[in-house]
């Protein structure tokens, strides 16, 4: 007991005030840094240094993130599913105009003039303007295939070609994570604070969860291990594993020709180069149903949506060309002659054309073969069994399924398909967006700063600050006093 | 639960951007007159919607269809009431010579009138709509009748008209499944094809019988005409039976096209008064927002510390 015990205990005070309000300013910095925990000082009463006394001050134990591990991991599997599903809604959204058919024309309404083009001919199957119409109307029916095609091939591609900008990320991100984990364990080794550094790599977690739908977990030497959905180890303690893209032929599958494939290194630090040997992880790094992060959803856009939309707009104009030929070729043209309308070679919706040097006169009109010596340019026989096509039940094979159905009502149903594939895309978007928000609020609620609540800390610690700094000059007067007795 | 101003900034970004897209959807539908913009708005009304709208374009094709049989039929009446007509004057004609005449310049003058009525009925018989010739048939881009080489009936080497056509007809489509054959056919009214009276050749043979002064003929022949008359008006009645039917699609056709039409707007016609309240409803809301938020966002203990 003694006045050096009040002036030590007044230093601790003074140390762990300062501390603390070291602590507060860091908060108060980061008051908007994203992925940034608060922070707050545990004190501890510290024990008497002398025997007899009556403690030792105050001891700084530690400065601990306000943090919930478990709300980390939802955190970022719900930012896999919310990135995916946004993913996947903005390329339906894309698609959707190209079947907009209730404000503007589309391939719907194409087929109708096509067939009331026809209709048109039985009115007057000599008509030169009629039969030049019917020209007109097809040819406008094989551009919209043909531009519809183009299009959905178009964000097919764009999708294709997204992966490898994926991949970079990826990568990136675990090396990251890896050399963080390393900072970390030295950190923690050396017994200093690795708050922020942990931070940054939650962060870089969830910025990783949106890309693919990765798994980790906490190891007890303070690093994390992450895995990829189909179970390849990404990152492990400070080593990492690199992805790469692998161009692959396709051939008449209506996939992007070539498409890419993911590829996924051995760990190590650094990883190995890519090679031949690596694993091929396209089937599964897209998660369950590639319903995981935007890589999962490219996969989807690529190999499921565009390939699906595609597959029904080929099966359309296969039908198409061959019920329309098979009718033509019952007929005759003004010249005698009797043939293909379109070329029989393009049956899908990429090579779909008029039959090469078709003109006017060839339109067979009249029927049924054979054609008559002499003319007969007023018989429109066949020209009304083509016009009937229209509501002619015919067969659309998809996949190797057959659906019996007319041309107008396949297109209504797609159309209306498409619509309520980005419906539900639109609905997923929104209950995935609802979660993750909810998540964010709840990290929000432990980890995020308050200037209220700092500002009143700061007021506590300063005032703590300032009593402890009082103590010193109090101890400072205490010794005068016992001085002035020797004098 | 604890809650930090970051929470209330994102929960009051979050409803602001909610009140605006509420509003920007109402705008959109008021602004187009549609319910449905996109497929997506509402998949299953699209494809009613798109159904409908290729119906309606059926049904107007149709009604074309119509319009144009109608011009056909109209045309093909005009000129059998005429060759009905002819056909009267001839009867007339031979009525005034029934018992024959010893008066050559009589004889004459009737056969030249005989002549003259047989020509139009040969004119009226290439009666043309456009390039195309009613009576023809398929063949209808070259006229049916054919004058021979030597037209006159009293000549030796006289060649009676010929008909180069085909008695087939078009078919037109007037409504779902309806269809109307339009054509009447040339050979069968007037040049005896299947079995009919041959109306040309009856001309001739008058035309013969009165030169021979043939009263037994001259009345054989016209009885022939008498044939050839219901021949004709036989015809006439089924171009307006056509006619009938073509009134009738077109009846059922504009009611359909009526019908579809107010079911799709019923379907995609905006209600504006209903919109109009929903958008000030909204606005109310959105408006409720931002002036919380801008008073929310404002409170903080720095302005109470000094």
């Amino acid at each position: 007991m003694s006045i050096e015990n009040i002036l030590n205990i007044a230093s601790t005070g003074i140390m762990a005030q300062r501390v603390a309000i070291e602590v507060t300013s860091e908060n108060i910095a980061n008051v908007n840094t994203p992925g940034y925990s608060r922070q707050r000082v545990v004190m501890q009463s510290s024990l008497p240094i002398s025997t007899g006394g009556f403690g030792g001050g105050v001891l700084v134990e530690g400065v601990q993130r306000s943090y919930d591990g478990l709300l980390q991991q939802q955190i970022v599997s719900g930012s896999s599913d919310y990135a995916n599903s946004l993913a996947r809604q903005s390329a339906l959204q894309e698609v959707e105009p190209l079947f907009n058919e209730l404000t503007g024309s589309g391939l719907g309404q194409a087929m109708d003039d096509f067939f009331n083009s026809w209709q048109d001919l039985t009115l007057n199957p000599q008509g030169s303007p009629e039969r030049q119409a019917l020209l007109t109307s097809s040819q406008l029916m094989v551009d919209r295939f043909r531009q519809l095609n183009a299009s959905l091939v178009r964000i097919q591609s764009a999708a294709d070609s997204s992966l490898s900008g994926i991949v970079d990320f990826i990568n990136d991100k675990a090396e990251s994570i890896a050399r963080l984990n390393g900072q970390i364990l030295q950190a923690e080794q050396l017994g200093v604070n690795a708050n922020e550094l942990k931070d940054n790599r939650d962060y870089l977690l969830q910025q990783l969860g949106e890309k693919v739908g990765i798994s980790f977990s906490q190891q007890t030497d303070g690093t994390v291990a992450v895995s990829l959905p189909g179970g390849e180890p990404l990152v492990a303690g400070i080593q990492y594993a690199s992805l790469s893209i692998v161009s692959v032929a396709t051939t008449g599958s209506n996939l992007p020709n070539p498409a890419n494939s993911i590829h996924v290194t051995a760990i190590g630090n650094p990883p190995p180069a890519p090679q031949g040997t690596d694993a091929d992880i396209t089937q599964s790094v897209g998660g369950a149903d590639n319903s995981k992060g935007e890589m999962g959803a490219a996969l989807y856009v690529r190999d499921l949506l565009i390939k699906g939309y595609l597959d029904k707009l080929d099966a359309m104009a296969k039908t198409m060309v061959t019920e329309v030929n098979a009718k033509h070729n019952l007929g005759y043209g003004l010249d005698g002659s009797s043939g293909d309308f379109f070329d029989p070679a393009g049956i899908t919706s990429a090579s779909i054309a008029l039959s090469t040097g078709f003109s006017a006169a060839k339109i067979a009109a009249a029927g049924p073969l054979p054609a008559p010596a002499g003319v007969d340019p007023g018989n429109n026989v066949n020209a009304l069994a083509m016009a009937d096509l229209k509501t002619k039940v015919v067969d659309f094979v998809v996949g190797g399924v057959t659906s019996s159905t007319q041309f107008g009502t396949f297109q209504n149903i797609f159309v209306s398909g498409v619509g309520s594939d980005l419906q539900s895309a639109k609905n997923t978007q929104q209950q995935d967006d609802g979660y993750l928000r909810q998540l964010k609020l709840m990290r929000e609620s432990i980890s995020g700063v308050s200037i209220d609540e700092e500002m009143t800390n700061l007021i506590k610690y300063q005032r703590g600050f300032e009593a402890s700094a009082r103590l010193v000059s109090v101890a400072g007067e205490m010794y005068d006093a016992v001085l002035a007795m020797l004098r | 639960m604890r809650v930090t101003p970051g929470m209330t900034a994102d929960n009051a970004l979050y409803y602001l951007q909610q009140g605006r897209l509420g509003l920007d959807q109402v705008q959109e539908k008021i602004a187009s007159g549609n319910n449905i913009n996109r497929p997506s708005d509402d998949p299953i009304t699209t494809r009613q919607l798109l159904d409908l709208s290729s119906q309606i374009r059926s049904w107007e094709q149709f009604g074309d269809n119509i319009k144009s049989g109608n011009i056909w039929l109209n045309v093909t009446n005009t000129a059998l009431t005429a060759i009905r007509a002819m056909i009267s004057q001839a009867k007339s004609i031979a009525g005034s010579i029934s018992s024959g005449s010893s008066d050559a310049t009589l004889r004459n003058s009737v056969i030249s009138q005989l002549r003259g009525l047989k020509s139009q009925l040969v004119d009226l018989g290439n009666t043309q709509l456009g390039d195309r010739y009613i009576f023809a048939g398929f063949k209808n881009s070259i006229p049916p009748f054919v004058t021979g080489s030597d037209p006159d009936p009293l000549s030796a080497t006289f060649t009676p008209v010929q008909f180069v056509g085909d008695n087939q007809s078009p078919v037109i489509e007037v409504g779902e499944g309806l269809t109307a054959s339009i054509a009447t056919a040339g050979g069968e009214l007037l040049s005896g094809s299947s079995g009919g009276t041959d109306v040309l050749a009856v001309f001739d043979r008058l035309i013969q019988a009165i030169s021979a002064n043939d009263a037994t003929a001259i009345n054989t022949e016209a009885k022939g005409l008498d044939a050839a008359a219901t021949q004709v008006d036989d015809a006439i009645s089924r171009v307006a039976g056509k006619l009938l039917l073509l009134k009738n699609a077109e009846e059922v056709n504009t009611g359909n096209i009526n019908t579809l039409k107010n079911v799709i707007g019923d379907r995609q016609n905006v209600d504006y008064a209903m919109a109009a309240t929903v958008l000030s409803q909204q606005q109310t809301a959105f408006q409720a927002a931002l002036s919380t938020t801008a008073k929310i966002s404002q409170l903080s203990l720095l302005d109470y510390l000094k």
